[in-house]
């Protein structure tokens, strides 16, 4: 986990460890190939002279659009929830401790078209408790880009919030007890110690969440619906693209899977422990 | 019936050698478990795709696999529970186009309207003659109890209604699109659904106020109706046709199934509201 500190060794296997049997790395190569064999097909479907008209059609532009709003809203979200909650599951003992951290976990596993449906039983105008938001705030989330950031945000929370209480759990209290002990409040030890600690894990729980957010399809077309311009974004796009003109899909799917490598690539390079 | 149903027992007879090689070779080798397990593994996966062909074939029966409009669910249901060899494929006319151009295994199309099949035939995904079986007109339907007072197609084009349609790349869409451009209502609309069912299952949880559904799906979801004269006139006929220019016998007697009259597709199109083409 060390960020700044001068020259990094170079990517590799450590020489102590010893080598993998050959069949094992056999297969393992298979399962390379398999992970990488779609992105290659998309590579080979590229229209790549005809890709920044394609881009530049008014229909994709504006998914681009909704799609940074809703994911940068719901990456926001994510932290400002999600890093409280990160704190409470690994600072505080809690009475059900497993049964809470597989709640937490539960979107992460969940197919999301069962995220979209349940928030639409629990958020809808009829839902729980959108009935209330409904009638006492006006407020109805299913059908607007609120509901698709609240799409977003269910699905990607728990990224944000597992990468932060794992550094929150290596980090330990030692310093922030120190940092106490030499009369540091809880909020300054908070912000002077704590936070500048899991700085890389912040980062890096940030970056999934948001790549997440961007990804997000199934409970954004269950809760939040499909309108050009409103909660259309990227991947329903890319979805109705496929039957319409699938140079077109090909194109967003291109760019998505750019900025979702993207995403990786820096985050094993700064951030991730190798 | 599968085309490649004879490579399907020819793969099935290579993939069980294969995964007994790979079995006996992972008891020798089972002093180092890594290598014994990922080839155990491999034998397995091996071995699970050949029982799948191997059923097919065991039962002497061949599977019909028939692609539906979602509208017609019940119907393919009732034809699939007479012939227990006909496997449904239920989705949106547009996507199930778009899978049987990108190579999905179908034996029989049926879509909702004339443009979507004259899609597949275009691409060559459809190679036998289509023929109507049915049709359809949208109804306007609301959310029970009507909370919102829709009172006629009008009414779509308020702005404090949630109002849903179909996306206009489907069928329903497409003729609701059709409708409200020629009654030039400038509807409102909030969100615009893949499929006709899931806009019907939206409506009916009280989600959205009101939106143009099939009449037979505003019947099967038991969603209260407005009536809207605007609406006559407009229709889609369902096409039906084989993948294969020669289709086999059974794959003839499940197209039969919905062109005969008196047949039980037929029988069916007709108990649930479908109109005669």
């Amino acid at each position: 986990m060390n960020v700044s500190s001068g020259a990094r060794a170079a990517p590799g296997p450590d020489p102590g460890v010893s080598r993998p049997p050959a069949a094992l790395t056999a297969v393992g190569f298979v399962a390379l190939g398999l992970l990488a064999l779609p992105l290659v097909g998309l590579l080979q479907r590229a229209p790549w002279s005809a890709l920044p008209s394609v881009l530049g059609e008014s229909e994709v532009l504006e998914a681009l659009r909704v799609s940074l709003v809703v994911s940068l809203l719901a990456t926001a979200a994510c932290v400002v929830l999600g890093l409280p909650l990160a704190f409470v599951l690994a600072r505080r003992r809690l009475r059900f401790g497993r049964v809470v951290r597989a709640i937490v976990m539960l979107p992460m596993v969940l197919p999301p078209v069962v995220a979209g449906t349940a928030l639409l039983f629990a958020l809808g105008r009829r839902g729980l408790v959108g009935q209330w938001l409904d009638s006492w705030f006006g407020v109805s989330l299913p059908f607007t880009t609120a509901g698709a950031v609240v799409a977003a945000a269910f699905v990607a929370l728990p990224f944000f919030v597992v990468t932060v209480e794992a550094a929150l759990r290596q980090a330990g209290d030692d310093l922030d007890e120190a940092a106490a002990t030499l009369g540091a409040g809880a909020w300054s030890t908070l912000a002077h110690v704590t936070l500048p600690t899991i700085r890389p894990a912040l980062a890096a729980g940030t970056a999934l969440a948001w790549a997440r957010a961007v990804g997000e399809f199934g409970a954004t077309l269950t809760f939040a619906g499909n309108f050009p311009g409103r909660t259309r974004t990227l991947p329903l796009e890319t979805y109705l693209a496929l039957e319409r003109n699938p140079e077109a899909a090909v194109a967003i799917s291109l760019v998505l899977m750019a900025v979702a490598l993207a995403v990786l690539i820096t985050l094993r390079d700064r951030w991730m422990p190798r | 019936m599968r085309d490649h149903s004879r490579a399907h027992l020819a793969d099935c007879y290579i993939r069980a050698s294969v995964a007994g090689r790979l079995t006996s070779a992972a008891i020798k080798q089972a002093i180092t478990f890594p290598l014994a397990a990922a080839l155990l593994t491999t034998a397995a996966v091996l071995a699970a795709g050949c029982s799948e062909a191997g059923s097919e074939g065991a039962g002497g029966s061949r599977e019909v696999v028939v692609m539906a409009a979602s509208s017609l669910t019940d119907v393919v249901e009732a034809v699939s529970a007479a012939d227990p060899n006909v496997t449904a494929v239920l989705s949106g006319s547009s996507t199930l186009v778009a899978q049987l151009s990108a190579g999905a295994d179908a034996d029989v199309l049926i879509t909702a309207d004339a443009a979507t099949m004259d899609r597949a035939t275009a691409d060559g995904s459809i190679r036998g003659k289509p023929a109507v079986i049915a049709t359809n007109t949208v109804v306007l339907a609301t959310a029970p109890g009507n909370p919102g007072g829709v009172a006629g197609l009008a009414d779509l084009a308020r702005r404090d209604l949630l109002v849903g349609l179909c996306a206009p790349e489907v069928p329903c869409g497409a003729l609701a699109r059709r409708a409200l451009d020629e009654a030039r209502i400038a509807a409102s609309v909030d969100t615009l659904e893949l499929n006709v069912r899931a806009l019907a299952a939206k409506i009916s949880l009280g989600e959205l106020d009101a939106g143009l559904v099939y009449g037979t799906d505003a019947a099967r979801a038991g969603l209260p109706t407005v009536n809207a004269p605007e609406l006559d006139g407009h229709a889609n006929d369902y096409y039906i046709a084989s993948v294969s220019a020669e289709p086999a016998p059974a794959v003839a007697a499940v197209i039969d199934a919905f062109t005969e009259p008196g047949s039980v597709g037929a029988e069916a199109l007709r108990v649930h509201g479908f109109g005669q083409p």
